[in-house]
């Protein structure tokens, strides 16, 4: 059974703590990539070497960080080639409370919207695509 | 004919012949007077010594006859088409001029109408006293009611004018007063004997009699408009007092302008009570102002709960949860659970947070002291003196120009702090702290200017966001997003307004600025 990859971009270190748990224990051969400034996250994703049978990517998207929001970040994500976009399956994690109708419009690449903590039951309804692209 | 010697029958016949020639004179000469008489507008009637009428002509009997049994006044006591409060002074007369024959008299009389009205005439009678002793009054009379009407009316018009609680004035051309009622003489205080033939704007207008206003406003009265407007009006007593004048001109046939009629009335009370309403609105504006307010702190209390609030206790949910499973390392429940503390302590941050924002607006009570610059500078210097070396900070100020101002010491005072402490916490890691702080004052604005040379930070689209609470802007310092928050907070309370502008890893420019007005100093 190949690995899967997942992405936590978020700048609160129990948050991300919590998710690498989490994740680990729902798939126990996941692979969990950590980035407490988006910044670097970007870099990662950007800089990913793709071979032909890489698996979709999750990432998990914080919203509310200090230099870089998740808005700008996914801003910065819709730069990317269309091949590479469609390595990741995104998500955004958040805190908050609000219900963020205008992003959901303004950004419909999110496949969920995700109120934190995460928990395995979570997970397990989001039925995780793993497909090769 | 005289000197002429005619014999008998023919002297008789020449006597019939005159006679005949005078009778015929006469009678031409009566009728012409009787039919000057019958076609007179005028009543003519003459009057025995018994009171009965003699004779009357056609227009008296047409107006009266049908009071008259047969409508034949003839030998008929001519009291009877007179009203009964008549008949004394009636009597009263006629009593006189039997007294004095051929002398004229005159007199009103209210004499009986048709349909329940009465008809004022008046009467020139003259008593004519024949030789024998016995005599007739002679009358001649004019119906009168309709100068009567006029007059009437004249006088109803004249008692509205000097009812009528507004003031009315009249002049000539030159602006002379020629008429002044009642309710002007109250505003004004003057008499019209006192004002009459005095120039009416000079007098009381003074401030329509300096502008260049009056040959516009006489100019459009000319042309039969009328003027409104509003001056301030002087009594005699020299006091001032707004007034709401309408002028209208008085405008002959050929457009000259003979002169100007004025209304006006006192509207101090309502100048009073529009200024009251020009308050209230204030006042209104100033409270959907604080409602405004109050309502974006609401929604950043709503930001802090989802964002400040949530978050860790989204984090002790999780990490409960994970620990709540057996099979975890020691060493990994360990650190959970520290973990879960410092959330718990987030938490406690947050409320108390809260707490001390909602205490700053509580607190905030006007008090206002003259604050010296440099001395709150040395006081936040040394609170802050434990968080940086000596060798590591220089800060130089310049309060020369604009040494203090009159505001809350307290919220200046944190305003300081603030800034301050932003400037040792956010410094170059690689050079000295440099930091000016200066003050300067212009007509428009006192301003406090700190500039420093530390890290900087890029001002994206949301420069506003600086400003919000909890809102951080550096990863690698600890900070909650409080300073500059509280620090706006504050100034909006005294009035202040706050501006950054920065060049990242160069320097960073916080200007505050006050309007002039409100922090002169004394």
């Amino acid at each position: 059974m190949s690995t899967h990859d997942y992405i936590i971009v978020d700048d609160d270190p129990v948050n991300n703590l919590i998710c690498k748990l989490v994740i680990e224990k729902f798939d126990p051969n996941g692979k969990v990539n950590v980035f407490q400034q988006p910044e670097k996250g970007l870099e990662f994703l950007k800089s990913f070497v793709i071979d032909d049978s890489q698996a979709k990517i999750v990432l998990f998207l914080d919203v509310n960080m200090p230099t870089m929001t998740g808005w700008d970040f996914l801003d910065e994500f819709l730069k990317f080639d269309e091949s590479r976009r469609n390595l990741f399956e995104i998500y955004i994690l958040t805190s908050a409370i609000e219900d963020f109708d205008p992003e959901k419009i303004k950004y419909p690449m999110v496949k969920a919207f995700l109120s934190k903590p995460l928990r395995k039951t979570t997970l397990v309804e989001l039925n995780l695509d793993f497909s090769t692209f | 004919m005289d000197g002429e010697e005619i014999v008998g029958g023919k002297g008789t016949l020449q006597d019939i012949t005159e006679k005949k020639v005078n009778f015929e004179k006469l009678a031409i000469s009566e009728n012409r007077y009787k039919s000057l008489i019958q076609s007179q507008t005028n009543y003519f009637i003459r009057i025995d010594l018994e009171g009965n009428l003699t004779y009357c002509n056609q227009r008296y009997i047409d107006d009266f006859g049908w009071l008259y049994p047969n409508h034949d006044p003839i030998g008929k006591n001519s009291l009877i088409d007179s009203l009964p409060s008549q008949y004394e002074k009636i009597m009263a007369l006629g009593d006189k001029c039997t007294r004095f024959p051929f002398k004229n008299f005159q007199l009103e009389i209210d004499k009986i109408g048709k349909n329940d009205t009465s008809k004022a005439t008046i009467w020139d009678i003259v008593y004519l006293k024949n030789e024998n002793g016995s005599g007739e009054l002679q009358c001649v009379g004019i119906d009168i009611s309709d100068r009567v009407k006029a007059e009437d009316e004249n006088k109803f018009q004249a008692n509205i004018l000097s009812k009528i609680g507004q003031g009315v004035v009249a002049t000539d051309a030159e602006g002379k007063i020629k008429y002044f009622n009642a309710a002007a003489e109250k505003i004004y205080g003057w008499k019209y004997e006192e004002v009459k033939d005095e120039n009416l704007v000079e007098l009381m207008f003074p401030d329509l009699h300096e502008s260049d206003l009056l040959e516009e406003i006489l100019e459009k009265i000319s042309f039969e408009h009328t003027f409104s407007s509003q001056y301030h009006g002087r009594k005699s007593d020299g006091t001032s007092f707004p007034v709401q004048v309408t002028m209208s001109g008085i405008v002959d046939q050929e457009r000259n302008l003979n002169g100007v009629i004025c209304i006006f009335s006192d509207i101090t009370k309502l100048k009073k009570s529009e200024n009251k309403l020009r308050e209230l609105n204030k006042n209104l504006t100033s409270y959907t102002n604080e409602l405004v307010s109050a309502n974006k702190g609401l929604e950043q209390f709503s930001y802090i709960v989802s964002h400040n609030l949530r978050a860790p206790v989204a984090n002790i949910i999780g990490i409960a949860e994970i620990i709540a499973d057996e099979d975890i390392e020691p060493i990994m429940r360990d650190k959970l659970i520290s973990d879960m503390l410092n959330n718990v302590q987030r938490v406690d941050t947050v409320v108390r947070d809260l707490n001390d924002i909602l205490k700053v607006k509580a607190d905030y009570n006007n008090s206002r002291e003259l604050v010296d610059f440099q001395s709150l500078t040395d006081d936040v210097l040394h609170m802050t003196g434990s968080l940086i070396s000596e060798d590591e900070m220089t800060v130089d100020t310049d309060f020369g120009s604009f040494p203090s101002m009159l505001t809350s010491k307290s919220y200046l005072h944190s305003v300081f702090y603030n800034i301050i402490l932003n400037a040792i916490k956010y410094k170059h890691p690689d050079r000295e702290l440099f930091l000016k702080i200066s003050s300067h004052s212009d007509a428009r604005f006192n301003t406090l200017t700190f500039l420093d040379n530390g890290l900087g930070i890029k001002l994206g689209k949301n420069k506003e966001e600086l400003f919000e609470l909890y809102k951080r802007h550096h990863h690698h310092i600890e900070g909650k997003g409080m300073g500059l928050f509280m620090v706006k907070t504050q100034l909006d309370l005294i009035g202040g307004k706050i501006n950054l502008e920065s060049e990242p890893n160069q320097w960073t420019k916080v200007c505050i600025q006050f309007p002039n007005k409100i922090t002169k100093t004394e």
